[in-house]
């Protein structure tokens, strides 16, 4: 369990952040573009950076808190670091790496936790090799043995797939989510990569230039982003401003440009003629075939739309439309009006190549409004 | 020569008059040394004067007072260049300027700084001798704190870029893995930079060796007290042994300054000890 409320202030930039772990052995991953102090973050945790002030608590224990003048120093708060170039010993074999933290317990047992660590992270046999002669999936495993021998009470990885190519990437992630089961052990992870994100955590905290914008897990923060600026980070795409029509007990009706969109009521407090702005990812547009009954569940939000520009990704296609009446957004980027993520089978199955005129529909349920 | 060579592609081109000028050079800075081991070991000087008593005590003092003077670089030294590596502060490139004015100064100007601050009328030296009646002017001490003067730069240098060569990551995850200041520093900073430590020890030893403007300056030339090996060679000149002793006590001095320039380069080349 992990919480954290930080001040810190550096030459241009302040790191100014609060965030706490939903539950007690969750992954939390700090998201956010490059630059507004996740890693710094990482490091606060790990007792390298001394904040100016706030408290960091872990599990029961307090690590920091300025206003009791408590600061435990980085040695002793039990903090397994993994640093974004995994950082291992060079001078040091893959062994003494490993063992590095340890080097004061009985030898017996130290050989012990050697053997289990080395087979849980499949590194037998390199025992003697050095940190250069390893590849960049062996470097990281060796970085988290050197980490975990010290049982740590949390695991901090600072970007722990940048600097591996993208090829061995995705097996990386597959291997480091069965060993987190195995682990059962708290996680920080920095990334700025949302795919990443998702995949290898439960919660997600968004940091922007030294905040944190939200705090929530995962599917929350993708789906239901809590600002425009977390939107927008998620890739939401399709964001938009307009004005609180009508309320009902679970429906809002807005008024965007021309148009009227229909949307699940929000958890914040709404009123009409009030300043809102809503989303839709473009996984969630839809596409209908003239003729056939109008999709489920989109409620009247139709909308007229022609392709302008179409991206193939192989399964998948991003496809740009120009609306017919344009929703105003949020963004100055006029290129296109709607972006619509297809995969391949429905981008076949309908034909969506054969025609440029198309009647999009945004479906209530998958409207997400948030304050402006 | 090598087979093949054509003497008339370099005829009539530049190359020609890089030759010329490069090796009378060469000659040159080259002549006097092969003359100084020819006259040695050729005319038989190196064999008879080895074992002479003044230049047997000026080689056991040299050795002496220049190990004191390493151990005192190292050991002072070390933390500053650790300092000035690692941490900004204001002044630091005032002090960074200070450190190197020795490397610059004439060996006199050093000289005659000491003698006025460590000698009986200096400063420190005038306080020293009436509280304590500890005299430091013209004693073996002189010719340390001679040659730390002059030296001691050379291994704050070197040390300093080796440091500043060392990420601090690495000493960042020794202290996460719950070793503190003290343990990182020899477990990991020290071996990170063993060859900068190394080849700055090697250089501040070989200038501490053939230090001499300093040294007659502030300490003298008493023979087995303060007569160093290039002061013995300055007295063999102007006294009994003559040219043959100056000549063997330079033999000593060639063959060291060449071993030391062996060791800083292959240290430059050894990185890491893999």
């Amino acid at each position: 369990m992990l919480k954290l409320d930080i001040f810190k202030r550096f030459k241009e930039f302040e790191l100014n952040l609060q965030f706490q772990s939903l539950s007690a052995h969750n992954t939390i991953a700090l998201f956010g573009p490059s630059g507004t102090g996740k890693s710094l973050t990482l490091q606060v945790i790990a007792g390298l950076i001394t904040p100016d002030a706030g408290q960091i608590c872990l599990g029961s224990q307090v690590m920091f808190d300025a206003g009791r003048r408590i600061n435990v120093p980085a040695r002793l708060r039990r903090v397994g670091f993994v640093p974004q170039s995994y950082t291992l010993f060079p001078h040091l074999s893959v062994r003494q790496n490993i063992l590095y933290g340890v080097s004061r317990r009985p030898p017996a047992r130290q050989e012990e936790r050697l053997a289990e660590l080395l087979r849980l992270l499949r590194l037998e046999g390199l025992q003697e090799r050095r940190p250069a002669q390893l590849s960049g999936g062996q470097q990281q495993r060796v970085a988290l043995a050197r980490a975990l021998i010290t049982e740590p009470q949390i695991l901090l990885l600072d970007e722990p797939f940048a600097a591996l190519d993208s090829i061995i990437r995705g097996r990386l992630q597959e291997e480091l989510l069965i060993l987190k089961e195995q682990l059962n052990l708290p996680i920080v992870l920095v990334t700025h990569d949302l795919q990443e994100a998702y995949t290898m955590s439960e919660q997600i905290v968004v940091v922007e230039t030294g905040r944190a914008i939200q705090s929530a897990e995962r599917d929350e923060v993708l789906f239901r982003p809590s600002s425009a600026a977390v939107a927008r980070f998620v890739a939401t795409r399709n964001i938009f401003e307009a004005e609180v029509l009508e309320i009902s007990s679970d429906t809002v009706r807005l008024s965007s440009g021309k148009m009227t969109i229909l949307a699940p009521r929000p958890a914040f407090g709404v009123a009409p003629g009030q300043k809102v702005v809503f989303c839709i990812r473009p996984e969630r547009v839809l596409f209908t075939v003239p003729g056939r009954s109008r999709e489920r569940g989109a409620e009247g939000n139709y909308l007229e739309g022609t392709i302008n520009r179409e991206i193939a990704h192989g399964t998948s296609h991003t496809v740009y439309l120009s609306l017919t009446n344009p929703l105003p957004k949020i963004t100055r980027d006029t290129s296109y009006d709607m972006q619509v993520e297809l995969s391949d089978e429905v981008y076949r199955r309908i034909s969506v190549g054969q025609q440029k005129s198309w009647l999009l529909a945004l479906p209530k349920e998958q409207i997400h409004v948030m304050p402006a | 020569m090598q087979p093949g060579f054509n003497w008339s592609r370099y005829r009539n081109s530049k190359i020609l008059w890089l030759l010329v000028s490069g090796g009378s050079l060469l000659i040159f800075l080259g002549g006097p040394i092969v003359a100084l081991v020819y006259r040695s070991v050729a005319g038989g000087s190196l064999g008879q004067y080895l074992t002479a008593p003044a230049i047997v005590s000026a080689l056991q003092l040299s050795l002496i007072t220049t190990l004191i003077t390493l151990a005192l670089s190292v050991i002072f030294g070390t933390p500053l260049a650790y300092l000035l590596a690692r941490f900004e502060f204001r002044g630091k490139q005032l002090l960074d300027t200070l450190i190197d004015l020795p490397m610059v100064l004439p060996p006199a100007v050093a000289g005659v700084a000491l003698l006025i601050t460590f000698g009986r009328r200096g400063w420190l030296g005038g306080w020293l001798e009436q509280q304590f009646g500890l005299t430091i002017g013209f004693t073996t001490a002189a010719v340390v704190l001679a040659q730390l003067f002059v030296a001691a730069p050379f291994y704050i240098k070197s040390a300093k870029a080796g440091f500043q060569a060392t990420d601090p990551a690495f000493e960042k995850v020794s202290t996460t893995l719950g070793e503190g200041g003290w343990r990182t520093f020899w477990r990991i900073t020290v071996p990170l930079s063993l060859p900068s430590l190394l080849s700055g020890m090697v250089m501040t030893w070989a200038r501490a060796l053939g230090e001499f403007g300093a040294t007659i300056m502030f300490a003298g030339s008493f023979e087995g007290k303060t007569q160093t090996m290039p002061l013995a060679i300055y007295g063999a000149l102007e006294g009994s042994g003559g040219l043959e002793q100056a000549v063997t006590l330079s033999m000593i001095l060639v063959v060291a300054s060449f071993t030391v320039l062996v060791l800083v380069k292959w240290l430059a080349h050894a990185t890491l000890i893999v």
